[in-house]
């Protein structure tokens, strides 16, 4: 059982993957479709996309909370997808996630200590005081006090520190990959600087690499070395932090950054274009580009032809027929 | 901004102190709150949970919890007349009508089993005594102003086939049905998608400018305030901490905590791996608040006399721009 070198530059490889759920009648949502992509040792690399586009989705196949159709996730250098459950459970502790809503993610009747130390049990720590330490450690590590919040139930301690237990139960199995899924995004903004500035602090601390998901671009562009766009389940474009706020390139990309509120004087001044107000079902995709219903370039060849992620030297990519930006010289 | 002209207030709100009862005690949502509304202009409250903005608003609307009390000295005056204490027929035909609401989360504020369209004619049949075929046209207008595609099919739908930003633009289709002279918007576009959001958003100040109407926007994002406001109101822990006219009051903030908050946002210009302020501490208990300012044990400028004696909402030199601090930024 050697790792695959081939893919042991990347932490996270990801090639291919297509999660579909049936819904009667032989229709099926298309969640996530062909998607490919890495992320390296140490990096943060943000997913970010509207409501339904396969963000989530794409998050839980890679921790394998869902098995995806088809196509194939790498691991450490290791393939999880091809069905071997003994070395899945090793390499599980090693691959943990936290979520949206803090306060539903932990169980309400488990005293939130209890709660942070239980992956411990999992991986065959039997002590329980070896347990408790630990659990204890990590949770000053998150910035809590274990003698007042220890004992605590979710219910009794508020979101941002149910965030931070959350956050400390992940941490507790030695992850290598911390995939979060809009992990401030029901958080007020000062709670959110928080926990933003503890999840940078943690990563340097654990050395982690991180999957990113959000649907605030600015959270993103804070916190992420490079950036995915999704749309209805495809990758728009994919490009380090700094340029693709400053050069989208995918017509979508473009929309998304021209429609985030911002507090400064020009805002006014970006027009947004965007044709039709509804995203197309997920069970029917439109052919082609799938972003061409609502894009204001689009053209015959969008509708005719699929476009595929392609890359440039500079390392970023992006599906698109006509790209931006790239007649402006 | 503007020069003083005297412009009747389409709403006066005066001295506002709303208390909730909890098993705990009562708690003070809204304490001593006071602004005005003029015809055609959009006041943006600002503030992070539980700092009092929505209950001001359902202070407003009559739709305050079981048990919850209105001080007998607060006044809410719509074109003069005092809604506090108003006998419910007469609050009936104002609300509603006069003075609508739309809601965080546009599926839990629409009735899910019955079809849209009845839900936006009912409210033209009850208030303005249209009958069913002229409410029926109206109402498919109605979704038609509001951007909803195919309005005439939409129409026998029910919310649960709309997405959610289509089911927002129903919301806010009942609530103009009778052109009110007041819309309060709760975190209208807080539940949708970005690009969504900004349609919204667009929607309403257009229709806004066609009507005239005068608009409540609560937000607790900033940047949609700063874009869609003439004057913000910002709020912390039950009080109305610091308000101006939307770019004065960004361009010179006075208040720590409106500072705070402002730094602690992620910009879209940081470079990436920014540490971002934070504000430490906790709001306070509203039950049993401490003396003097309720900013001041989180506020890094905090005095001796922040903590004993509690500033009121001033004016200074005739800006126009209120904050109840006693140590105000520099600006």
């Amino acid at each position: 059982m050697k790792p695959d070198h081939t893919k042991q530059a990347s932490l996270l490889a990801v090639e291919n993957l297509i999660v579909e759920f049936g819904i009667g009648r032989g229709s099926k949502i298309h969640a996530v479709s062909d998607v490919s992509f890495n992320i390296d040792s140490g990096e943060t690399l943000g997913l970010v996309g509207e409501s339904g586009c396969g963000k989530s989705t794409l998050a839980r196949a890679i921790v394998q909370l869902q098995r995806p159709t088809s196509g194939k996730i790498w691991f450490d250098g290791y393939e999880i997808t091809d069905g071997n459950n003994s070395r899945l459970r090793e390499l599980r502790p090693r691959l943990q996630m936290i979520f949206q809503d803090a306060a539903a993610s932990l169980n309400p009747a488990r005293r939130v200590g209890r709660t942070i130390s239980e992956p411990l049990r999992a991986v065959g720590e039997s002590d329980r005081r070896n347990r408790r330490r630990k659990a204890r450690a990590l949770m000053q590590q998150v910035g809590l006090d274990p003698d007042q919040i220890y004992d605590r139930r979710p219910f009794e301690i508020s979101i941002g520190q149910c965030q931070r237990i959350s956050i400390a139960r992940a941490l507790i199995t030695n992850p290598k990959l911390l995939v979060c899924d809009e992990p401030v995004s029901s958080l007020d903004v000062s709670v959110q600087a928080q926990i933003l500035n503890l999840l940078e602090r943690i990563k340097a601390h654990h050395e982690l690499t991180m999957l990113f998901i959000s649907h605030d671009l600015a959270v993103v562009k804070n916190i992420c070395d490079r950036v995915a766009v999704m749309y209805m389940g495809k990758l728009c474009e994919i490009a380090d932090s700094e340029s693709l706020y400053q050069r989208p390139r995918h017509p979508y990309t473009a929309v998304l950054l021209a429609s985030i509120p911002e507090i400064s004087a020009s805002r006014d001044q970006r027009e947004i274009e965007l044709r039709g107000v509804e995203i197309p079902s997920p069970a029917a995709p439109p052919s082609g580009c799938r972003f061409r219903t609502r894009c204001p370039h689009a053209q015959q060849r969008c509708e005719d032809e699929e476009p595929v992620l392609e890359g440039s030297d500079t390392g970023s990519r992006v599906a698109c027929h006509y790209p931006l930006g790239k007649n402006t010289k | 901004m503007m020069a003083k002209r005297q412009i009747k207030p389409l709403l006066a709100v005066e001295n506002l102190h709303t208390f909730v009862p909890t098993t705990k005690g009562q708690v003070h949502a809204v304490d001593g709150v006071s602004f005005v509304l003029e015809p055609g202009k959009t006041l943006g409250v600002v503030g992070e949970s539980g700092c009092g903005k929505t209950m001001t608003a359902y202070s407003i609307m009559n739709l305050l919890p079981r048990g919850t009390v209105i001080s007998p000295e607060t006044t809410i005056e719509f074109l003069g007349q005092n809604l506090v204490g108003l006998p419910r027929p007469q609050l009936r035909r104002i609300l509603g009508k006069n003075i609508t609401m739309i809601f965080q989360d546009p599926m839990t504020s629409l009735n899910p089993v019955i079809k849209i369209g009845k839900q936006i004619s009912e409210v033209l049949v009850h208030h303005l005594q249209m009958d069913k075929q002229a409410a029926r046209d109206r109402a498919t207008e109605l979704l038609k102003q509001v951007g909803v595609p195919m309005a005439g099919r939409r129409f026998n739908q029910y919310p649960h086939q709309l997405s959610g930003g289509l089911r927002q633009r129903v919301a806010i289709a009942i609530a103009l049905a009778c052109e009110p002279q007041l819309l309060i918007a709760d975190e209208p576009t807080t539940a949708l998608d970005v690009t969504v959001q900004a349609q919204i958003l667009d929607l309403l100040a257009k229709l806004q400018e066609k009507t005239r109407m005068a608009m409540m926007l609560i937000s607790h994002d900033l940047g949609v305030v700063a874009g869609r406001t003439h004057e913000t109101a910002v709020m912390y822990a039950g009080k109305i901490v610091e308000q101006a006219a939307t770019d004065e009051l960004f361009n010179h903030i006075s208040m720590p905590y409106t500072r705070a908050l402002m730094d602690a946002i992620p910009r879209l210009a940081n470079p990436p791996h920014t540490t971002l302020q934070t504000i430490g501490g906790q709001p306070p208990d509203l039950i049993d608040p401490p003396p003097g300012c309720r900013f001041a044990p989180r506020c890094t400028r905090a005095r001796n006399r922040c903590r004993q004696q509690e500033p009121a909402l001033r004016n200074i030199q005739g800006h126009n721009h209120r904050f109840a601090c006693w140590y105000p930024l520099e600006t």
